[in-house]
């Protein structure tokens, strides 16, 4: 084959660069020249991981959402729940997700009733306790608490790992529906007619 | 220099003046047997890939992108820099006879980074390839002989690889550390 000396200069060149090459047996650039041939080059990795605790009741952002029951005068105080309207998750039912990566986590309700329950803005018109407000939630491990005036028992998710709590669940509440207060739209969101609760999540 | 050899050559040359130098496999002269393997920083330093997790956004499934030095992606020979944040991977192999052996990078990413007695497994890593060819954007298996490439001698390759985080998993907070073996070898 003739090969032009335009071919013959570039892989002379190229030939030359590498073979001419120093290679630094450097821990991380290493060389072999001896049977078998076998170098290991090392590489570090570092994630640095922040402690944090992210929780949600509802919809993200800063929208508070209103969970509104109607009562139909045929059933007031018949004892039947009635469902709401408002979630996030369904009619009733607001989203709630707690991840953390501290330790226990601890939920805590509290009320904005002053430990007198939901009213209508006139005293007179007295108050529904909030014993008549059912909560469900749908994944054991992340439970609902239990309302009360006084605002309510704590609860504990049931962490994933040490240390770590990863657990989204649907909360569903319910008006349950077995007193009969007078007439009146209770709550809403004016926070002072009590009808405002805060859930609050601890982490050590 | 015998035919072949110089084939091999003038292919290489060509093949540079059609692409970049760094996304190409170059040839080496043949020679006495030997193989040498680059990753990160050349000079005694082993090169450290970070990972910095934001709070608002740990466990949520978006990867974290690694950062590491310039110097780590630096230039090798004909291959240039790599970008920023990239890693300079990089071997070669020679032998007497030009395709006569496979030289092999493998890599063990069965350990784990630790932070106490909390650990992440490097299965949370992969990686993208930015330039070179040889080894394609991937994930690392948790094997401890997990194959990344192989090539026939007289090469050499190089690559830039820029590690993520993938962030699927909520950890306990903690600065973790670990490190990786790669290994070349020809048999």
């Amino acid at each position: 084959m003739k090969r032009s000396p335009l071919a013959h200069r570039a892989a002379l060149a190229l030939l030359a660069l590498a073979a001419g090459a120093g290679l630094p047996a450097h821990a991380e650039l290493v060389t072999d020249v001896a049977a078998p041939l076998d170098v290991n080059a090392r590489l570090n990795f570092r994630v640095t991981y922040p402690g944090f605790l992210r929780f949600r009741v509802g919809t993200t952002g800063a929208t508070i959402n209103l969970l509104d029951f109607t009562v139909p005068a045929a059933q007031v105080g018949s004892g039947t729940p009635i469902a709401g309207t408002g979630g996030d998750a369904g009619p009733s039912g607001v989203n709630v997700e707690v991840v953390a990566n501290n330790g226990q986590v601890t939920i805590t309700p509290t009320n904005s009733s002053g430990g007198l329950g939901i009213g209508t803005g006139t005293a007179t018109d007295g108050r529904i306790n909030y014993d008549q407000i059912g909560t469900l939630s749908s994944v054991a491990q992340l439970p609902a608490p239990i309302l009360t005036n006084a605002g309510g028992a704590p609860v504990t998710p049931t962490l994933n790992t040490t240390l770590v709590t990863n657990r989204t669940a649907v909360w569903t509440f319910s008006y349950l529906n077995q007193t009969i207060p007078s007439a009146g739209t209770y709550g809403g969101a004016t926070a002072a007619r009590g009808g405002r609760v805060t859930y609050t999540a601890t982490m050590p | 220099m015998s035919r072949l050899a110089l084939r091999i050559a003038v292919a290489a040359w060509l093949a540079s003046a059609a692409f970049t130098a760094s996304a190409v496999t170059i040839a080496v002269a043949d020679g006495a047997p030997q193989i040498s393997l680059r990753i990160g920083a050349t000079g005694g330093t082993i090169s450290l890939v970070t990972f910095a997790v934001a709070a608002a956004t740990a466990g949520n499934g978006t990867p974290v992108v690694g950062t590491t030095n310039a110097a780590a992606g630096s230039a090798q020979g004909t291959f240039a820099a790599c970008a920023a944040n990239n890693v300079r991977v990089w071997a070669r192999a020679r032998s007497t006879v030009a395709n006569s052996r496979t030289a092999t990078l493998q890599v063990n990413s069965s350990g784990t980074m630790t932070s106490g007695a909390n650990a992440i497994p490097f299965t949370d890593i992969d990686w993208i390839t930015s330039a070179g060819p040889e080894i394609p954007s991937g994930s690392f298996s948790g094997s401890a002989t997990q194959t990344l490439m192989s090539f026939m001698n007289s090469r050499e390759v190089g690559m830039c690889l820029q590690f993520r985080f993938l962030n699927n998993t909520v950890y306990p907070a903690g600065t973790y550390n670990g490190q990786m073996t790669f290994n070349l070898n020809m048999p």
